[in-house]
């Protein structure tokens, strides 16, 4: 057997089967903080709706923004060069 | 779309190019922002904070970069930031005894549910289904079956599969820890 599938069982059932051998103590302590990790509710919650349209309108301000003050920008040195 | 794709579409900052990265890790960035901070409204803050920080800094993602950790240390940084702030809690307590001091989750235990969500977001949405019922919900296979009107085998093989593939995906975790 190997470590993956004893992972594999061992998240699945939280114990193995009697005779199958644990790879070492470091890694059934790991298997073990994964899998209550694994019945967490921080793990299952879901961001709430609407977040992500919040997120793409101030990006999408912010980017107009930008355009804007390089659109401005490349106006003044247009001008600039205009009066050299 | 692969790894790289999702960051070129980003970089753009179009909806699409957004949208894209958000399906993929607002789920881990929520999970993590909420393991820090402990209350949904500032876990939704950090969040945004995290999506428009990335925005502005992802000329700094070398092309090739994996997005997950660039994504996990702005995220992270965030809610830390936000925690720190104690954003819109009550006027400072006094503090009477050391033991009510909290402080946010460890780096390790914060970079393993970051990799754990993003495993469980991986897994199709019936396979999800079953893990989430076994761990979260703390059901056996018969009662899964029962709730979901469909056959104990086919919930064991739902979760025998999900937790190998889970297993593949997480297995580094536990191997650095060997």
């Amino acid at each position: 057997m190997t470590p993956q599938e004893w992972l594999a069982g061992y998240l699945e059932h939280g114990a193995q089967l009697p005779g199958v051998d644990v790879p070492d103590a470091a890694m059934a302590a790991a298997a073990q903080r994964l899998r209550v990790l694994l019945a967490s509710p921080d793990l299952w919650s879901e961001p709430p709706g609407g977040l992500l349209d919040q997120i793409t309108a101030s990006i999408g301000s912010e980017r107009r923004g930008r355009s804007g003050r390089h659109a401005q920008g490349s106006d003044a040195e247009a001008h600039d060069g205009d009066r050299a | 779309m692969d790894e790289d794709g999702l960051a070129d579409a980003f970089r753009t900052g179009n909806a699409e190019g957004v949208r894209a990265v958000y399906e993929r890790y607002s789920g881990a960035v929520f999970t993590i922002a909420l393991r820090v901070l402990g209350d949904r409204e500032l876990a939704a803050d950090a969040v945004q904070v995290t999506f428009l920080n990335a925005w502005r800094c992802c000329g700094s993602l070398e092309p090739g970069s994996p997005l997950a950790p660039w994504l996990f240390t702005i995220a992270r940084r965030a809610a830390i930031d936000l925690y720190r702030r104690g954003a819109r809690l009550p006027e400072p307590m006094e503090l009477r005894d050391e033991t009510v001091i909290t402080l946010p989750p460890s780096m390790e235990g914060i970079w393993e549910a970051w990799q754990i969500r993003i495993a469980l977001d991986m897994l199709t949405a019936e396979e999800r289904e079953v893990v989430r019922a076994q761990h979260f919900g703390g059901l056996t296979h018969a009662q899964i079956a029962r709730q979901l009107a469909v056959p104990v085998g086919t919930v064991k093989s739902r979760s025998h599969r999900a937790h190998r593939r889970l297993a593949s995906m997480l297995g580094h975790l536990a191997e650095a820890a060997a």
